[in-house]
């Protein structure tokens, strides 16, 4: 009976002390990720609710709601960043105390319409995470190892993130993905945290190893550049020849995007017409084509592209 | 004895004597299989091509039709298709062996992480087997670092 009752003192002692400390220091119950409007981060329950994307959450919710502790900002914009990280502070639940726990964002929109991400906004975003212990992580699922002319996405932001991910080109077509993590956030997860049978089994990494190896052998990200600036100029060439059907060119490196600014000619038409021309292209958000070849890809396969894009967009066009 | 869906129904004399009814409600049955099918092969929206071969940005399909390739299974074949390195270095380690979990070590895991981390900013990594993946890592490393923090801070 004593001993039940030195039990229940104690266990209400922990329980207080938790509740004190999470008061008084950083931990917090309620960890909000930070991601951006017309994201994208894949499919499964938690990186669907990071995806900030209503279309893709339609009929997923439980009571409407996705998995909690996402809060969405406008990609690129420092007011809302820094408004929503205010707010997160602000607003304290009943039940435990609330943090900004992470920014998560993509070096460049892909799925979201080629919008490449801005320094400024990503600048703010370290320099907040770094003021509340939180960790700023890139999205390089489809922009990193090396589609953008460097290695990296985040290289072109001028920030280093404290987490990456990366995948699609990390095996060139054979299935693998890796997080990437630096520093104190590399020590987060001791043995038996986190797990996945196959992940980086010796037939996917040896695909990953023969990558990286021809990263290392060729200078790939010259051609990346190269390649990715002669779909620009080839691009702008094409668009002041149908200007009602085409708009603006963005993106970086080998990841290029063109506006298709007619109703009726939307991205689909204009990827069908590539089609019969030849030509494979994908759409990207509700109104751009997308360029994003091969790493080692020509100087003549680039120029049939646009050569073949021209004839294409032409017969649309008419 | 493996008795045949046939014999075994024109055995049956009950069933024999509806037969202007069940070829209704066959049919009937087979229009609905047709729409569920029709609906499950919606999990995509497809072109009507079949890839059989691919070369470098170059794919070619089934009935021959030679493609320029700028989508790259989307943004995911670096090297293009056929990439003769990739080739031999997945052959020789199919031959080698292919998978053993993680209970063990996985040399080609520890170059590939090795020239990752040399490469970019990162000190460690973790790997998995697709984006959503390796996205679904970084939230609950993000979580487990909030609820980790402060914790080494002794206040009482």
């Amino acid at each position: 009976m004593r001993a039940a009752s030195v039990q229940y003192t104690a266990n209400n002692f922990v329980f207080l002390a938790s509740i004190i400390l999470s008061y008084f220091t950083n931990m917090f119950q309620h960890p909000v990720i930070i991601t951006a409007h017309q994201s994208f981060h894949g499919r499964t329950m938690g990186s669907l609710s990071a995806t900030a994307q209503p279309k893709y959450h339609k009929g997923f919710g439980f009571g409407g709601k996705m998995v909690p502790g996402f809060e969405y900002v406008t990609y690129n914009s420092v007011e809302e960043l820094e408004a929503m990280v205010e707010k997160i502070i602000a607003e304290q639940p009943a039940d435990g105390k609330q943090g900004l726990a992470a920014i998560m964002m993509e070096a460049l929109q892909g799925e979201g319409g080629i919008k490449p991400g801005n320094p400024e906004f990503f600048k703010k975003a370290r320099e907040l995470c770094d003021k509340h212990g939180a960790l700023l992580m890139c999205d390089e699922v489809q922009v990193g190892m090396g589609r953008t002319g460097t290695l990296w996405g985040y290289e072109n932001l001028d920030i280093e993130p404290d987490v990456f991910t990366s995948a699609k080109a990390l095996g060139g077509g054979v299935p693998i993905g890796a997080m990437m993590a630096r520093g104190a956030a590399a020590d987060v997860f001791g043995p038996g945290d986190h797990a996945s049978t196959y992940g980086g089994n010796p037939l996917a990494c040896a695909a990953g190893v023969a990558v990286a190896k021809y990263f290392s052998d060729h200078d790939i990200l010259s051609n990346v550049r190269a390649r990715g600036e002669q779909i620009s100029k080839g691009l702008e060439v094409i668009a002041k020849k149908y200007p009602t059907v085409l708009g603006d060119i963005r993106g970086w490196g080998l990841i290029k995007g063109i506006e298709a600014i007619s109703d009726d000619i939307p991205p689909a038409k204009i990827v069908q017409a590539a089609m019969d021309q030849g030509l494979l292209l994908v759409g990207a958000g509700a109104n751009v084509v997308r360029f994003v070849p091969p790493l080692i890809v020509t100087e003549a396969e680039v120029k049939e592209a646009l050569e073949k894009f021209d004839k294409a967009v032409q017969s649309v066009a008419n | 004895m493996y008795v045949g869906f046939r014999e075994k129904a024109s055995n049956n004399s009950k069933l024999s004597c509806s037969l202007p009814f069940l070829t209704l409600l066959s049919f009937l049955l087979h229009v609905i299989n047709m729409i569920l099918l029709l609906h499950s092969a919606q999990y995509y929206r497809r072109y009507p091509l079949t890839m059989a071969k691919g070369k470098g940005c170059r794919l070619t399909t089934n009935d021959g039709k030679e493609f320029l390739d700028f989508v790259s299974g989307i943004a995911t074949c670096a090297l293009g298709h056929a990439n003769k390195d990739l080739i031999e270095a997945v052959n020789k380690q199919m031959q080698q062996v292919h998978h053993v979990s993680n209970l063990y070590y996985v040399p080609a895991q520890a170059t590939l992480a090795t020239w990752l981390c040399e490469n970019s900013v990162a000190d460690k990594a973790f790997f998995c087997n697709s984006g959503a993946e390796a996205n679904e890592a970084a939230i609950k490393l993000a979580r487990r670092n909030a609820s980790n923090n402060g914790i080494t801070v002794s206040i009482l």
